[in-house]
């Protein structure tokens, strides 16, 4: 669990890499969260979200949904098949995409349509999943212009938008938005709520904020009384 | 170039320089410099990109990157005939994934190569 909000990473309950590792942490993955539900019957904690890790291990280094090999795609799908699944036995009510690896360090490597071909293809059987499951969670994907890679797909609001709405996919997601990530793309800290709100895709927030000079990821408690009013 | 030779040019578009010479670039031989060097630099540009492309080697290594979506599993993920249960049980069956380079240097070295 991550501290400070009720939403589960699975990278931070399952062990790294090992042999078996998909068999050992699905296992692991079944046993922990029998624990987390007992728990939150305790407490009355409710999940406001899963999400998968695909960008720490180094077999999604060149990606996950959009990796160039079909092995580490299919590795992906796996993960998310299990935390999908996972999040739907925990109660979650929403189910995010942060795709820290979906982008590219250098284009010159980089065949850019077909690599969101397939995270659209990706997204789809994501669909068709939660379908097949009968989860009723919102998918959200969470916006970020770089970093971990130098180009992230799902770059601000709008680029994601667009990206949606290129692939029929508009109507099955919405977004998260962090604003700590809009600074990042150049905007104003508000931005991408005011944008994603308008267009009725505003999902869920992930309430952090950065520092405006150093120039990446700093994750800080918001308490900027201005920001927060906005 | 490289961008503009693969889409098979850009008619009826075209490279407008949208430039102007600095301030203190003040003789009329500055504006003929600065027209010619320019285009110049596209056409250095322009020969480059066709030696790329002729050469096929830079279009070759990243059509091997995603070679493994020529076929088989990778296939059906784009034919959009595969499912997350299909992948699960590739993955289980196939195990941790090959470790493959990104290669940017050599990618980055091979377009220095050309010039």
């Amino acid at each position: 669990m991550q501290y400070g909000k009720p939403a589960a990473n699975e990278a931070n309950i399952i062990p790294p890499n090992s042999v078996d590792w998909l068999l050992q942490s699905n296992a692991i993955f079944d046993e922990i969260s029998d624990y987390l539900l007992v728990k939150q019957k305790e407490t009355g904690v409710k999940l406001l979200w899963g999400t998968s890790n695909l960008f720490s291990s180094t077999r999604f280094m060149n990606g996950g949904a959009t990796n160039p090999n079909a092995h580490s795609f299919a590795f992906a799908a796996a993960k998310v098949k299990k935390c999908m699944e996972i999040t739907h036995k925990l109660g979650g009510v929403n189910y995010v995409f942060w795709g820290g690896r979906e982008g590219y360090q250098t284009i010159l490597n980089t065949d850019v349509k077909r690599e969101l071909d397939h995270m659209a293809a990706f997204f789809k059987m994501a669909i068709e999943h939660k379908k097949n499951i009968g989860a009723g969670f919102q998918f959200l994907i969470e916006p970020k212009p770089r970093e971990p890679t130098k180009h992230q797909y799902d770059y601000d609001a709008q680029t994601t938008m667009g990206f949606l709405q290129n692939y029929g996919l508009q109507n099955d997601f919405k977004l998260n938005i962090e604003p700590n990530h809009t600074t990042l793309a150049g905007h104003d800290y508000e931005h991408d709520m005011w944008v994603a709100s308008q267009y009725g895709f505003l999902g869920s927030v992930d309430s952090n904020t950065g520092d405006p000079l150093v120039g990446w990821d700093t994750d800080q408690f918001p308490m900027d009384g201005e920001r927060a009013k906005q | 170039m490289l961008i503009l030779l693969r889409q098979g040019g850009l008619d009826p578009g075209g490279l407008n320089f949208d430039c102007k010479v600095r301030r203190e670039s003040t003789n009329l031989d500055d504006m003929f410099i600065a027209h010619i060097g320019a285009m110049d630099t596209f056409a250095r540009g322009l020969k480059a990109a066709a030696a790329i492309i002729a050469d096929k080697v830079m279009d070759g290594m990243v059509a091997e990157r995603y070679s493994t979506f020529d076929s088989g599993i990778g296939a059906k993920v784009e034919e959009g005939k595969s499912s997350f249960a299909e992948l699960e049980e590739f993955a289980l069956k196939s195990g941790e994934p090959e470790k493959k380079s990104g290669q940017q240097e050599l990618y980055e070295m091979t377009l220095n190569y050309y010039c």
